[in-house]
């Protein structure tokens, strides 16, 4: 009878030992991501606001009281060891998936002298008072390395670590120039509704309107010279947007900037189809390159504090937009030049600008609404290779040319 | 009928019987071997087209089917076998029966004196009684649930100098040796022995080992089969089965099926009423779902009514996250007073959820000192994961990824050492392995990253 209960009871034992295994649960932690822009690095700031009151006993409401605190949790020191500036900026609590966070900007600026792109950054807010929370860092903008929106990732702040030293390296107007070019480049490579617009707009230049339709063809010479007015009232557009914006610090919220843009495109598409404005296309094309501009301009809000380095950056930033608008202008040439004259241009026109008009119409629902649109991002997937095959034919077409022409000049001059 | 015909028809009637009763036997043979045929296809057919399990469907067979049931009777076995060892004093198996009744009383309310009384019952039958002879088996087990593995092998080796152990006890020594295993990482080593044990004697505790061992090499769909398996079984006694249950609502969590969580530890508080812990896993549902108040509520319910330190730390937690931090505050001290007390008892037993218990609610520097301590012991995952935790904090990353590298040579694969890990390479900077990480976790858990996920106190991977 002993015996039987003690198998039962060791039975019933053995099973419960497994049972809730210990583990690191996790808290939320804080986030720093640091601009780095000439004469000055700007932090975007989010700490937990819980965390925060755990750390402090206080609720995180009372701006002043947080931005004194940030101040005393954080300080920047040069090689030398001589003190950055801290100043805090605009600091307010937002909701997130998580729970809500204390967003806030912290400015440092560099003494005179020493680098501006060489310091160690000191950080513990929370960290000081709960040792379990950490801070992630990462460098958001770093416009002499070409690091524009994307974040590369410094290390963490921990009860163990409560400083980083931080080292850009070395960079001179020249790297600022190449740094910006390339954020423009990729600004306008990556910004498909920039290109769309523009692409949409170009459809219609090798043609000329006639009682409300695009009927005859243009001689190459005017196609060109129409190319080339719409293509630079577009970036006299977009430039003078991006210059006063950098001067006089000019911002728009992005998601009506957003939306103008989706228009422009939309516009661009159906006079792609049927001639809204002909013989005017430059200067919509300068009118929506202000607003195409408004988007360039959240990009360069951090270009630096110096006015040298703004312009500098913003001569690059441009510089890099054109590059890559001319460089598809002159890879589409053939194909407009060549495809105008042929019978199915019509219907190809017709389907290009419908598919823009399509793509203009879900970016402006998603834009104006908010929500993510499936058909949104199906476009966003879809345009990148739409775009290589568009050159590729383009080029085809221009070789295909180039034969033709080089074989007819050989026949005549046999037969001469 | 004339008397011709007679004579004409009876020659062929008894041949007709004679062929009769010759096809008679093969034909039973036949309608028997298609029974079985048919017997054997359904049963292939239910097993191969077993589906998932449904926890609604669970039902309890004999025994208590509430904890208050299994607590009273847990104080009469106390009673009878504090009785029986009075009454018989020196007995070395009566006080083994008191022993195996302290430690399930303390697995009840978790109440460390029964264990130490338990410890010191088993220490003085054995020293009294010759070797090979004892509680070897039960001195086995407490020594492993506190930890003590070295003393656990003493007392397994001379198990086997018995000479004639039954079935039984040997696959209980089997699958004590894989628990051994488990607590210092050598998984294969602990397979190998949780294969011989239910080979010798299939027991759920077994079934339930080899289940826990593949979910914690990631293999979830092989943990998810043996345990619906177990949980299949019918006339399971409610206890058992509500803890198959919420085995069955870790994996869940481990794969991010949160609803299939709810419905396993629903399944657990039906089938066993008042279980606590079925309820604290029911209160973290409920702060998943977004009830924060709600699963508060339950929480100081649940810490109040059992004093256990692992439901106030839950609560101090989610109080933290939750931006509650005088109410958080309060509870993690006395959490903390819980595991100190339990600590002067048995540091090893308790080194593991201390050090968890400093990592949420307290200090990461004293939360590396015992994790450091319990993985001396037992360089096991989830004691390598409070490790790494405290490394990173304390600004040792390096550190940590070679603690989690020692844990991936295990073999311990889940979602949380790969976000663990991450963590580890993000301190660094190392953006690319961080990603890998990062990715390797989701494809484990597709929730991984989902900030919710800190609210999973209870059967998180």
């Amino acid at each position: 009878m002993i015996e039987l209960a003690r198998r039962a009871v060791l039975a019933l034992l053995l099973l419960v030992l497994l049972s809730a295994p210990a583990t690191a649960h996790l808290t939320p932690n804080s986030e720093i991501r640091l601009r780095f822009e000439p004469g000055v690095v700007r932090a975007d700031v989010l700490i937990p606001l819980a965390e925060y009151a755990y750390a402090t006993n206080r609720d995180g409401r009372d701006s002043r009281e947080l931005s004194s605190y940030l101040r005393d949790h954080t300080h920047a020191t040069a090689p030398d060891g001589r003190p950055w500036t801290v100043a805090v900026g605009d600091i307010h609590v937002e909701d997130a998936p998580g729970g809500p966070d204390i967003h806030a900007t912290v400015t440092y600026t560099p003494p005179r002298g020493p680098p501006d792109r060489r310091l160690t950054l000191a950080w513990d807010a929370v960290i000081r008072e709960a040792d379990s929370h950490f801070a992630l860092v990462s460098v958001e903008g770093d416009l002499a390395r070409g690091v524009g929106e994307a974040n590369d990732l410094v290390g963490s702040f921990t009860s163990g670590q409560p400083t980083l030293a931080i080292d850009r390296g070395a960079a001179g107007h020249d790297a600022l120039l190449s740094g910006a070019l390339w954020l423009g480049a990729r600004h306008i490579l990556e910004g498909h509704d920039h290109l769309l617009f523009l692409l949409a707009l170009l459809l219609p230049a090798p043609l000329v309107a006639r009682a409300g339709r695009w009927s005859d063809v243009r001689p190459a010479r005017s196609t060109l010279h129409n190319l080339a007015w719409v293509v630079s009232a577009f970036t006299l557009g977009h430039s003078a947007t991006l210059i006063a914006a950098a001067a006089f610090g000019a911002h728009l919220p992005t998601r009506p900037v957003e939306a103008a843009i989706a228009l422009s495109v939309l516009v661009s598409a159906v006079h792609a189809m049927r001639p809204l404005f002909p013989g005017r296309e430059p200067w919509i094309a300068f009118g929506f390159g202000l607003i195409h501009g408004l988007a360039f301009a959240t990009v360069i809000a951090g270009f630096g504090a110096s006015v040298a380095a703004r312009a500098i950056a913003i001569l690059g930033f441009n510089l890099g937009i054109e590059a890559v608008q001319l460089t598809l202008v002159v890879l589409l040439l053939p194909a407009l030049l060549l495809g105008a004259r042929q019978s199915w241009y019509h219907s190809a026109r017709l389907g290009f600008a419908g598919f823009a008009a399509v793509a203009a119409l879900a970016w402006l629902s998603e834009r104006i609404s908010g929500v993510p649109n499936p058909v949104a991002a199906g476009f966003a997937a879809v345009l990148p290779p739409l775009g290589l095959a568009l050159v590729a034919v383009s080029l085809l077409a221009g070789v295909a040319w180039l034969l033709r022409n080089r074989l007819m000049v050989a026949a005549v001059t046999n037969r001469a | 009928m004339s008397q011709g015909a007679l004579a004409a028809t009876a020659p062929y009637e008894r041949s007709s019987t004679s062929g009769w009763l010759r096809w008679a036997p093969l034909a039973v043979l036949a309608a028997l071997a298609a029974i079985a045929l048919g017997a054997g296809l359904d049963r292939w057919r239910g097993a191969s087209s077993r589906g998932p399990l449904d926890p609604a469907l669970l039902h309890a067979g004999y025994g208590a089917s509430n904890f208050a049931a299994v607590r009273e009777r847990s104080e009469q076995v106390v009673y009878s076998a504090r009785q029986s060892v009075a009454r018989y004093p020196g007995e070395w198996l009566r006080e083994e029966g008191l022993a195996r009744a302290l430690m399930g009383r303390w697995r009840l309310t978790g109440n460390y004196a029964d264990l130490a009384e338990a410890d010191r019952l088993l220490d003085t039958a054995l020293a009294r009684t010759p070797d090979p002879a004892g509680p070897v088996l039960t001195r086995a087990l407490l020594s492993i649930d506190v930890h003590r593995l070295e003393e656990a092998e003493r007392a397994l080796a001379r198990f086997r100098r018995s000479v004639v152990p039954d079935d039984g006890d040997r696959a209980d020594a089997e699958a004590l040796t894989g628990d051994i295993a488990m607590q210092r990482g050598e998984l294969d080593e602990a397979a190998r022995h949780f294969a011989r044990a239910a080979q010798i004697a299939g027991t759920p505790g077994i079934g339930l080992r080899g289940a826990l061992l593949a979910s914690r090499r990631g293999d979830n769909l092989s943990a998810k089969r043996a345990l619906e398996a177990l949980l299949a079984k019918p006339r399971q006694p409610p206890a058992l089965l509500a803890e198959l249950a919420l085995q069955r609502a870790n994996i869940a969590y481990a794969e991010g099926d949160w609803d299939g969580a709810t419905s396993w530890v629903a399944a657990a508080r039906r089938v066993f009423k008042g279980y606590w812990l079925a309820d604290a896993y029911a209160a973290q549902n409920e702060a998943i779902a977004g009830h924060s108040s709600a699963a508060i509520a339950k929480y100081e319910e649940l810490a109040r009514r059992t004093s256990r330190p692992e439901v106030m730390d839950a609560l101090a937690h989610l109080l933290r996250l939750q931006g509650q931090p005088i109410e958080s505050k309060a509870w993690a001290a006395r959490a903390a007073a819980g595991w100190r007390a339990n600590a002067a008892l048995f540091p090893e037993a308790v080194a593991q959820h201390y050090a968890e218990h400093e990592l949420a609610v307290g200090s990461a520097a004293r939360a590396l000192t015992l994790a450091q301590v319990d993985v001396a012991g037992r360089p096991q995952w989830p004691g390598i994961a409070l490790l790494g935790r405290a490394l990173v904090l304390e600004g040792r990353p390096r550190e940590a990824l070679a603690q989690i590298a020692l844990a991936e040579r295990q073999g311990w694969r889940s979602a949380g050492l790969f976000m663990l890990k991450a963590d580890a390479q993000t301190a660094l900077g190392d953006q690319a392995g961080a990603d890998a990480s990062r990715a390797r976790a989701l494809a484990i858990n597709p929730r991984a990253a989902d900030p919710r996920i800190r609210l999973i106190w209870f059967g998180h991977d």
